[in-house]
């Protein structure tokens, strides 16, 4: 749209949007005669977002505790089940003082708003309220003074604006529908465009993260070229910084969780496949990023169906009906492998990385996804057979055979969509064995867990990526089960 | 005690390994051509042992054993490849081994947080020392360090052993010993070569292991398990635990014979591999062989084949030959073996080996051995020989192929006792065509062990043993050696008797094995005469009188006894012309005919007919010394047969087809070229031989196209087929009628009174066999009451009889019968059999014969049984 051959002129430009950006705030402190017929100036006529957000998590930073802290003399980090035996016993480390200015240290400073730094400034004699774990931050989030009328307004009910005056941003649709430009040019060629692209997106992410995704989950609900669109957008957005600011994850996270939502119910585009597949990789990359986020959450907002991996390929049959929930193949032609393999990889191999994340944070979230761990299955172009037992046939060597026919672009993608589904299932699996109870007591469990890795090893045995991964898995039930 | 405990635990919550190592291992395996991946498996097998030493390394193999144990499974390899990768355990993982995967030490942390759980609960006081807080001070101190890591420990293969070995003692009977018993015997090769403890736990635990096969009776004591639970008591707290964990099929009882064959099999591995048992353990083998024979007769195929395996292995080492003493330790255990079952059990492997061993000159030389192979083995193939060929099926004995060899290959070097043992048995014509033919046959003459032998002292034996085998077959011929079992003790020989007395009315062994005898002795002379005319110049004369008095009787009155009755063929039974028609017609029809009893085919020699001419067309188509003995024999017969021929034709008896001079005058328009029949001296080459006395005798001229060589040649030799089909066709006749009757023949006329030329000769035959006198008198009764009914044979006699003619320049054949048949071939051209032409007509001969025999022994009119069974082969190489 704006992209002109000379990059000063998109530099130029870019540097005009941030200055309307930053006065964004001061346009209605303006004196203004008021018009009878519009009371309020700039307020203008948004396309809507069709969906409603979900709330899971917080959109604040909360400071949370590091398992590092907890060490024996040797320097040792002592496992969370021994603390947590140890707490039960009584041998808890009264000696722990809550160190307040470590704490300050490891706040990430450069991602909050720019108003909560100022606060932050101002009071930094008082224990800082972040402290406290159990009790939301009485941080003021300026970001979330969205324009009333907005379907965000909702959210707010978080937000208390301890601050007395209301300040407004004013920031035209037309501005706001410039932003899916800007992210592309965060990977311009010209370096200094890119710069100034990243930092103008920075600071909207950090203040006004709702102005900066509008656009985005405008387009979302649109048609194929426009969610695609939206997904780079976002991406692009990830790719600004390896940790966003938690508003923006917080935002975008649950604005994609709610767009999935909405399209199991009501199928908005030809393929809510498609839109669940490309967002649902982002989703996995922002779990690690929102703060507070728990299963509770996630089972409250009633997406844990979209975001739980299972193990198995396709949705079992006790999932919600619809196009959302492939089964397995159907119609599929041989030729080439069928989008909705690609699509279905795509997103198991995220929802993988997902629950991951969700396990490293919180170890004890391993009890939901072990109640409904189904067999691992591979993507393959059979369909409409139940997964064969692996035998003891299966575990017989067999000299390579060379194989004469070339391989086919199909073959070659199936193999690459195994790899990709396989590798994220070992991470997963290796998080689950680290997760699991030293004494675990059910073989069953274990078995299919076990399973999983011998397939993958029997699948994909010459990829030393994979054979290693699955010997580090291995080596881990082994201590586990080394107890029991 | 902790160690106890903790495996306990280990087998309650269910082996994991088993879950997933079966994977590891195939990968492994797979990976030949890709050392990273086998590093990094390597390194993490170094990993699993450092943790749970030998629980895992038993499970693993528990559930490797299965997996070999799939018939789809390429068991060797696999057995390689798990022993590589078992191996590297000898060696801890360094930092130095390459680590393209990138796991080294990866999962460290792991390692100490399960290590420091560990030890919380063991060792709860330790933990909490660690934890507390110091009066003193904030710092807390350990009193116990935690370790970083599981220690590296190192696995020695010999332990390896050890835990086979246990697992199988612990209960032999299940099926998990089973597998490990194969599997063990998959390793065996790589484990010998490992190191020498290996070697040595292996012996101990293969002796250890036959004596729990041999002393269980039904597998429920553990009687083993105390001499080696000192030295491996760990193993035997796993395989105790180890049955209460596997699923039930695991434990589920295995064949006893089955585990013992494996055990077997694993002691053949373990001699191929190189390896020496002890001399108990040998015993102890031989029992289980036994045990195992007894169990289930389906097995004796492996048995043989292992027998024959660990014989060769045991006693055939490169580089490190066994000595005399094991070696006939060794034989002499497993003789009683071979004696008992070498019936039901295909020997002909063991035999075959003891051949091979033979050509060690270390163990040759040793006059032990050889007396062991001699008195023991050959006896027992003799004897089972001999069995077989009282029960008819010689021919079809595995054992006898392989007996023949060995004894070959023995011969050399104690041909004597070979000998001996061959004498010993009774000579029936199918032990004589099974066993002593095929050994003539096969048996080194000097000329042919010069250039094959080093050894001198082998020369020197070979004539002796010809010799032997002369005076073997002339005792046959002159009758005095028994033919059958004479006593009752074998029932075979019984059963036999009787259903000979339910066939025919008296026995015409006797005269079969004459027959046969008959046979080798012309494959002896063939072969050996320089041999024995070097060794013993004077034999020929007592052969010569041996073959005289014996085949006194034959002649040529068979031919003309029921000339009165033969008829002319009608031409009607002709489809050809008149000129096709004296090749072949009436053949065509004559076996199927049921006419034919009214027209009286050709009239069948006598036995000794047949014999008598088949030996006179030896002695002049192949050079040999009894030639000069037996011309005068033979000039008698022909004389006789030309004044026979002489006084039918002046007879003249109508409608008989048999004189020249009437041939003329009969339907047959044209004479029959082959009643004019070629001279000899019509071959340019010949011609000037002819004309002194002893040219026949000398240069032979012979038939080349003749029956025998036509029928090695292009007869099949187990489908019997009619005699004329065997007949080349007849070259064109326009060639050689013009010399019929302008070549001047020249007729070689015998002393009219045989005796009185003969007389020295003869003289000494009534008191040298005069114990074997009645016994001969009643051969020769029944070579002349045998009667050869096959066509083939019977056709052959007259042929024969025509040549010898035609030979001698008797121009007045005799006719091939009222039904000429065989009459095209005798313009053929005739020469000289060499050495080798004169064997294949010889066993040729010979396989007729025996057909012939088999025939009699069922029902001996029995025209329908043409098909004749194919397996008869003398010599199966």
């Amino acid at each position: 749209m704006c992209h002109r051959e000379d990059p000063t002129t998109r530099r130029v430009a870019l540097e005009r949007i941030g200055a309307l950006a930053t006065w964004r705030f001061q346009i209605l402190s303006q004196e203004v005669i008021l018009d009878r017929n519009h009371r309020r100036p700039f307020k203008l006529q948004r396309p809507p977002v069709l969906f409603v957000a979900t709330d899971i998590g917080s959109s604040l930073f909360i400071y949370e505790d590091d398992a590092d802290e907890y060490r024996d003399i040797n320097g040792h980090i002592i496992p969370l089940e021994l603390r947590r035996r140890l707490s039960e016993i009584g041998w808890e480390q009264e000696d722990r003082i809550v160190d307040y200015r470590i704490q300050r240290v490891k706040t990430p400073m450069s991602l909050l708003p720019t108003q909560h730094l100022e606060r932050l400034d101002g009071d930094s004699l008082d224990p800082p309220p972040v402290a406290d774990i159990q009790a939301p931050s009485p941080e003021p989030s300026p970001t979330k003074a969205s324009p009333s009328g907005s379907s965000l307004a909702r959210r707010d009910s978080h937000s208390s604006f301890r601050s007395g005056f209301k300040r407004r941003p004013v920031f035209v649709p037309a501005l706001v529908a410039l932003f899916p430009s800007i992210s592309t040019m965060i990977s311009d060629l010209d370096f200094t465009v890119a710069s100034t692209a990243a930092e103008l997106v920075m600071d909207f992410m950090r203040d006004d993260p709702s102005i900066l995704a509008r656009t985005v989950f405008q387009l979302i609900s649109g048609d194929e070229q426009a969610i695609t669109v939206a997904i780079s957008t976002l991406r692009a957005f990830l790719h600004v910084r390896h940790a966003l600011p938690p508003a923006t994850a917080h935002h975008v996270l649950n604005h994609l969780t709610g767009f999935l939502k909405s399209s199991v119910k009501q199928a908005p585009s030809v393929h809510p496949l498609r839109g669940f597949a490309y967002s649902i990789p982002i989703i996995a990359k922002l779990v690690a990023q929102v703060t507070k986020l728990s299963m509770r959450d996630i089972r409250r907002a009633k997406v844990d169906m979209l975001i739980i991996p299972s193990g198995s390929l396709w949705f079992s049959p006790n999932a919600p009906a619809g196009p959302m929930f492939p089964r397995g193949l159907e119609g599929v032609t041989f030729a080439e492998v069928p989008l909705n393999l690609v699509w279905i990889t795509i997103i198991r191999s995220s929802q993988n990385l997902l629950f991951l994340n969700m396990l490293k944070r919180n170890p004890q979230d391993i009890k939901v996804i072990r109640k409904n761990m189904a067999r691992l299955e591979l993507p393959s172009l059979k369909f409409g057979m139940a997964l064969p037992d692996l035998t003891l046939a299966d575990m017989i060597p067999r000299k390579p055979h060379v194989d004469l026919r070339a391989r086919t672009r199909t073959q070659a993608t199936l193999t690459a969509l195994s790899l990709t589904l396989a590798r994220s299932h070992l991470l997963l699996v290796e998080q689950v064995f680290q997760c699991l109870p030293r004494h675990l007591n059910d073989r069953e469990e274990l078995a299919i867990l076990i399973d999983g890795l011998v397939r993958i090893l029997l699948a994909h045995g010459d990829d030393i990526g994979i054979v290693a991964h699955v010997l580090l898995g291995m080596s881990r039930i082994l201590y586990l089960s080394f107890n029991c | 005690m902790t160690a106890s405990i903790r495996f306990k635990r280990l087998f309650n919550s269910g082996g994991g390994y088993t879950l997933f190592m079966p994977a590891v291992i195939k990968t492994y395996i797979e990976a030949e051509y890709n050392p990273n991946i086998r590093y990094a498996i390597a390194y993490t097998v170094n990993r699993f042992y450092a943790l749970h030493l030998e629980s895992f390394v038993f499970q693993t193999f528990d559930g490797m054993s299965q997996i070999l144990a799939l018939p789809s499974c390429d068991a060797p390899w696999v057995a390689g490849g798990i022993y590589a990768l078992f191996s590297t355990l000898r060696h801890a993982a360094t930092s130095s081994s390459p680590d393209a995967a990138g796991i080294h030490n990866l999962n460290k942390a792991q390692e100490h947080e399960a290590l420091m759980v560990t030890m919380a609960e063991e060792v709860p006081q330790t933990f909490l020392d660690a934890i507390k807080k110091r009066p003193g001070g904030k710092q807390s101190s350990v009193a116990v360090p935690i370790p970083e890591e599981y220690e590296t420990r190192r696995l020695k293969i010999d332990d390896i052993v050890r835990l086979f070995l246990t697992v199988i003692a612990h209960n032999p009977t299940v099926q998990r010993s089973e597998h490990f018993f194969k599997f063990l015997r998959l390793l065996t090769p790589h484990l010998y070569d490992a190191s020498r403890p290996v070697q040595t736990v292996l012996r101990g635990g293969i002796d250890a292991l036959g004596g729990i096969l041999t002393n269980k009776v039904l597998g429920k004591a553990k009687d083993s398990s105390q001499s080696r639970t000192t030295e491996s008591f760990d193993f035997e707290a796993i395989s105790q635990a180890a049955p209460s964990t596997g699923d039930s099929t695991r434990s589920a009882p295995s064949d006893l014979s089955t585990i013992r064959l494996e055990y077997l099999f694993l002691v053949a591995a373990f001699t191929a591999a190189g390896g020496h048992v002890g001399v108990n353990t040998t015993m102890r083998i031989v029992d289980i062989v036994k045990a195992v024979l007894r169990d289930s007769k389906s097995s004796a195929d492996k048995i043989s084949t292992f027998l024959a395996d660990y014989v060769r292995h045991s006693l055939r080492q490169e580089g490190n030959p066994p000595g005399v003493k094991e070696a006939v330790t060794l034989l002499g255990a497993i003789a009683p073996l071979a004696a008992a079952y070498v019936t039901t059990v295909d020997l002909s492997g063991l035999y075959r080996v003891l051949a091979e061993l033979c050509a060690n000159p270390v163990l040759a030389a040793d006059p032990a051995f050889s007396q062991m192979i001699v008195c023991q083995y050959c006896r027992i193939g003799l004897d089972a020989c001999e069995a077989a060929a009282s029960q008819d099926y010689l021919f079809s004995f595995p054992l006898r192929t392989a007996l023949i060899k060995l004894m070959i290959s023995v011969v050399s070097v104690a041909g004597a006792a070979v000998m001996e043992e061959i004498e010993k048995q009774p000579s029936s014509h199918s032990f004589l065509a099974g066993v002593v033919l095929p050994m003539v046959l096969t048996l080194r003459t000097s000329s042919s062990s010069v250039i094959h032998d080093t050894y001198k002292d082998r020369r020197e034996v070979s004539p002796r043993v010809w010799l032997r085998m002369l005076s073997l077959v002339l005792a046959v011929m002159k009758g005095v050696r028994p033919v059958e079992h004479t006593s009752d003790e074998d029932e075979a020989s019984d059963r036999r008797k009787s259903r000979d007395s339910r066939g025919t009315e008296k026995s015409y062994a006797p005269v079969k094995a004459l027959a046969v005898s008959l046979q080798i002795l012309k494959v002896v002379i063939t072969r050996a005469a320089e041999d024995i005319s070097a060794a013993s110049p004077g034999v020929w004369t007592t052969v010569s009188n041996i073959l005289k008095a014996v085949l006194a009787d034959g002649n040529a009155t068979f031919a003309m006894k029921y000339r009165d009755y033969s008829e002319p063929p009608s031409p009607a039974l002709s489809p050809r012309g008149s000129k096709s028609f004296d090749r072949s017609p009436v053949m065509q029809t004559f076996p199927s005919s049921m006419s034919m009893h009214s027209r009286r085919p050709t009239p069948p020699p006598r036995m000794v007919d047949y014999l008598t001419w088949s030996l006179i067309q030896w002695l002049w188509l192949h050079r040999s010394p009894l030639m000069v003995q037996m011309r005068i024999f033979v000039q008698e017969r022909i004389s006789d047969l030309a004044t026979e021929l002489r006084q039918q034709g002046a007879m003249s008896i109508s409608g008989a087809s048999s004189g020249r001079s009437r041939r003329v005058s009969t339907v047959f328009s044209k004479p029959r070229r082959s009643m004019l029949g070629p001279s000899p001296s019509s071959s340019p080459g010949s011609t000037p031989r002819n004309s002194t006395f002893f040219t026949n005798s000398i240069s032979l001229p012979v038939v080349s196209d003749f029956a025998p060589s036509s029928l090695s040649a292009s007869a099949s030799l187990g489908s019997r087929q009619a005699g004329y089909a065997r007949m080349p066709s007849p070259i064109s006749p326009s060639g050689r009628t013009s010399q019929d009757s302008t070549t001047l023949k020249i007729v070689h006329l015998g002393p009219v009174n045989p005796y009185s030329a003969m007389g020295s000769l003869s003289a000494p035959q009534p008191t040298e066999e005069s114990e074997g006198l009645d016994r001969r008198n009643s051969m020769r009764g029944l070579a002349k009451g045998m009667s050869v009914n096959s066509h083939g044979l019977a056709g052959m006699t007259y042929r024969r009889i025509r040549l010898i003619q035609r030979l001698m320049g008797f121009t007045e054949l005799l006719p091939m019968g009222g039904s000429d048949y065989f009459s095209d071939e005798d313009d053929s051209e005739v020469r000289a059999w060499s050495q080798k032409v004169a064997l294949e007509a010889i066993v040729s001969e010979t396989k007729e014969l025996l057909e012939e025999f088999r025939e009699s022994f069922g029902d001996v009119g029995d025209e329908s049984m043409v098909v004749v069974d194919s397996q008869i082969t003398l010599l199966q190489d």
